[in-house]
């Protein structure tokens, strides 16, 4: 059998590499990947807890399918933001979006 | 099930309208009256919200609260729609937006901001989270002939999204120590525990859910979306942001620390006075350097949400009851403050301070109240921003946060500033004529800053909405009622609440119960 | 090493392998692809944590539809992180393979040491070692999940279809071109 630290561990791993990939990477809809992944590391975890912490409550399933019922949602707004942007730009670098710094 | 639905009655009365708003655009060409049908909605929701105030409760499986506090926020909420609707009727005919949509997002948004606060449940708060955050995404963008709305709603988007993700692995980790995700068996749950103060895991989940919720109300790590976005949105979206999206955000937070983490003071009080601390001093440093008004009242906005935030981190009946109280004022205060900028936008095609100038001899009744809102977002009776911020300042001297008021007191100086910079602009700079390009030649002694003002402003603002110019018709109505109206009653409001606190006192002090 | 836990340390191996690779692949459209790969390893997580049903709507969701959708954006925004300009001489193109090679492994120390910094926290709960007790069947069948779902949960339930409705009208109204208006 599996122990618990080794489910946590991978969320854990996977969670950090979304988290390092969105706030390090310039393109949009790489951002929006990686963003992608914090959810599933998430989603991991609640389906850990429910399973090793809380067998036979369906809790954790429910919030699993409420993340991804929700982070389906996001990214089809999120690509129809960049798709609009990308119409005007040609660029969906996040550091050229410049108009408003200052 | 008629029992059942009762509770949602305003809830229900809300998404009602906002499916008849979207059919009823799709049906007209013309569609009049369409945005007196969405006003329709918030005003329905408010007596639903009458009849219900008489069933306190739980409901439908205990994911549906009905009690003072939810029927405070919901208030709020529902005056706060109001309100942006009227702002945004003037709004909509100038620039290129779908009205439909737009208006059903406001209304979809409201739904989810009355839902964040009528549950304890964190289920419940978080999809009531994010249906208010993806309208909030796209209503941002509504104007997509301007790169910088969609650029705006690009950035509220990317970090909404991360913060968010942060926000669910911090849930996620209370669920595993805790067992639930209902708040009143996350506090019995850590009630049992012996070592809070040792628990490092309990520490980390607390600040990734804190970090969630700070983002919504622009707390300062996660300020940095807050300039970009309230300039580039769509002006009644700003005020709606400011308004709707950090009431709503304070009642999940406050539910939140009140109802689930109540145990773990000890946890977050520190480490949310240091934030509280950092968030109004950054924002008051910040403001007094911005030349455009949308973004000047972003940074006010963060350092509102510092002076709000001490409330929480005193955390007794009634510093949270100021917090409810100032919460309400700044409603109308902030509301007022942007009525005045939309009518002043449409005047002068700029949203820069400069536009602002001898606006006191142009329109005297718009710069009057102006300048009374700012006397409240400063806390000068006899407003309501006063009594709320006396509110504050007297329950964190109460229980010994003498620190904290001080450097509140400190901030509202600071803030002075640069309200006063407007109000200078207002009354002591002269006349600037109404349409856009020709520069009025400031002579007087007072006008050093604003001669550099009227040679660069004009041009600036023509070069800012080219394509506006170009491609939308000019205004051709005048002063619109619309926002005279939501001007009066922000206006009486914040003088009511100055004036005659005694019956509001009495209410969020219940509401603060959280009972 | 029993089978459960070899199956766990491959899937979850490809399932990282592809993550790190979302976010170091120098073509966009392979980034997508990869992520593909890591939901399915995902999914393989949730198999070896009896939540079969789970397992099913990742593959359906993130698979199935949330890839799809990313690779769309990916085609019709039409951003390829393309070079352009004169073949660099060798010894510049070796530097650069270097500081490819550490900026690669980066996120990689950036995640293991989150991930070592939670696990600290989760051995001080007492969570590192805990195996799994027998699965009670109460619960957590479809059915125990539907019946809750549309029981204790039915509310948040028809919120999360406002959700939906308030993604589609602004996905709508933000990508529609004005000329269609």
């Amino acid at each position: 059998m599996i122990p618990l630290g080794y489910i946590l561990g991978f969320s854990a791993l996977l969670f950090g590499l979304g988290l390092y990939g969105a706030l390090t990477r310039r393109n949009a809809i790489r951002m929006v990947m990686s963003i992608e992944l914090m959810l599933n590391a998430v989603n991991v975890n609640f389906l850990a807890f429910s399973r090793y912490l809380n067998p036979g409550d369906p809790r954790g399933s429910i919030w699993a399918i409420f993340v991804m019922t929700v982070a389906a949602a996001e990214v089809a707004l999120g690509l129809a933001i960049i798709l609009m942007l990308s119409r005007r730009q040609d660029d969906i670098d996040v550091d050229k979006v410049h108009s408003l710094q200052g | 099930m008629a029992t059942s639905l009762l509770p949602l009655l305003p809830q229900l009365l809300l998404v009602l309208f906002a499916l008849a708003v979207l059919l009823y655009d799709l049906g007209n060409e013309d569609r009049p009256g369409l945005g007196s049908l969405a006003m329709l909605g918030p005003l329905a929701a408010l007596l639903g919200l009458g009849i219900v105030a008489g069933h306190p409760g739980e409901y439908w499986g205990r994911m549906l609260k009905v009690d003072s506090f939810s029927l405070f926020f919901q208030l709020l909420t529902y005056a706060g729609t109001f309100l942006v609707i009227l702002l945004s009727r003037d709004y909509v005919e100038r620039q290129p937006i779908h009205r439909g949509e737009f208006y059903t997002l406001i209304l979809l948004a409201g739904v989810g901001m009355s839902v964040m606060a009528s549950s304890a449940e964190l289920l419940m708060i978080y999809v009531g989270l994010e249906l208010m955050s993806l309208s909030s995404y796209a209503l941002v963008g509504m104007i997509k002939r301007q790169d910088q709305s969609i650029e705006a709603a690009l950035k509220y988007y990317l970090m909404g999204a991360v913060t968010s993700a942060i926000l669910l692995f911090g849930i996620s980790l209370l669920f595993g120590i805790t067992g639930t995700t209902y708040l009143p068996d996350i506090a019995s749950a850590l009630a049992l525990t012996k070592d809070i103060q040792g628990n490092l895991l309990l520490i980390a989940a607390v600040v990734f859910v804190l970090a969630g919720f700070g983002f919504k109300v622009s707390l300062v790590p996660l300020h940095m979306w807050t300039p970009d976005v309230y300039q580039g949105a769509p002006t009644p979206i700003t005020a709606f942001l400011a308004v709707g999206s950090k009431a709503a955000a304070f009642a999940g937070f406050i539910r939140l620390l009140a109802t689930g983490l109540p145990a773990a003071v000890s946890l977050w009080q520190p480490l949310l006075a240091l934030v509280a601390v950092v968030t109004m001093t950054y924002g008051n440093m910040t403001a007094l350097a911005q030349t455009n008004m949308k973004r000047m009242m972003g940074y006010s906005s963060i350092a509102q949400a510092g002076y709000i935030l001490t409330g929480l981190v005193v955390f007794t009946p009634d510093s949270l009851a100021a917090t409810l109280y100032y919460l309400l004022a700044y409603l109308f205060m902030n509301i007022g403050v942007f009525a005045c900028l939309i009518w002043v936008a449409n005047q002068q095609e700029s949203e820069e301070i400069a536009a602002f100038r001898g606006l006191g001899q142009r329109a005297p009744f718009y710069a009057v109240s102006l300048a009374i809102f700012f006397l409240s977002l400063v806390g000068i009776p006899p407003t309501g921003g006063f009594m709320g911020k006396f509110y504050l300042f007297f329950a964190a001297v109460q229980s010994h946060y003498v620190w904290l008021a001080v450097v509140m007191v400190i901030n509202s100086v600071i803030s002075l500033a640069y309200y006063y910079g407007v109000v200078r602009q207002m009354w002591l700079e002269p006349c600037l004529p109404a349409a856009p390009g020709a520069a009025a030649g400031g002579t007087s002694r007072w006008s050093m800053p604003a001669a550099r003002a009227s040679t660069s402003t004009p041009p600036a603002a023509a070069s800012s909405t080219p394509e506006k110019a170009q491609s939308w018709p000019e205004p051709t109505k005048p002063a619109s009622l619309a926002l005279g109206v939501a001007v009066v009653i922000s206006l009486l409001l914040v003088l009511l609440l100055g004036l005659y606190p005694q019956p509001f006192f009495e209410w969020v002090g219940k509401a603060a119960l959280l009972g | 090493m029993n089978t459960t836990l070899l199956a766990f340390f491959i899937v979850a191996f490809i399932s990282l392998v592809a993550a790190w690779r979302v976010i170091t692949d120098p073509s966009i459209l392979h980034a997508g692809l990869w992520m593909g790969l890591s939901f399915v390893g995902v999914a393989g997580i949730f198999l070896l944590l009896e939540a079969e049903f789970l397992a099913g709507v990742q593959v359906l969701v993130y698979v199935g539809a949330i890839t799809t959708i990313i690779l769309f954006g990916i085609m019709l925004s039409d951003v390829g992180e393309v070079r352009v300009g004169p073949e660099p001489p060798g010894w510049v193109q070796a530097g650069a393979a270097w500081h490819r090679g550490l900026r690669h492994a980066f996120p990689l120390l950036v995640a293991a040491g989150f991930a070592g910094t939670m696990l600290g926290l989760y051995t001080q709960s007492g969570w590192g070692q805990l195996r799994e007790r027998p699965l009670e069947l109460a619960g957590l069948s479809v059915g125990g999940i539907g019946r809750e779902l549309f029981s204790t949960f039915a509310l948040p339930f028809e919120i999360a279809s406002l959700v939906l409705l308030a993604a589609l009208l602004g996905a709508i109204v933000l990508a529609m071109r004005e000329e269609e208006r």
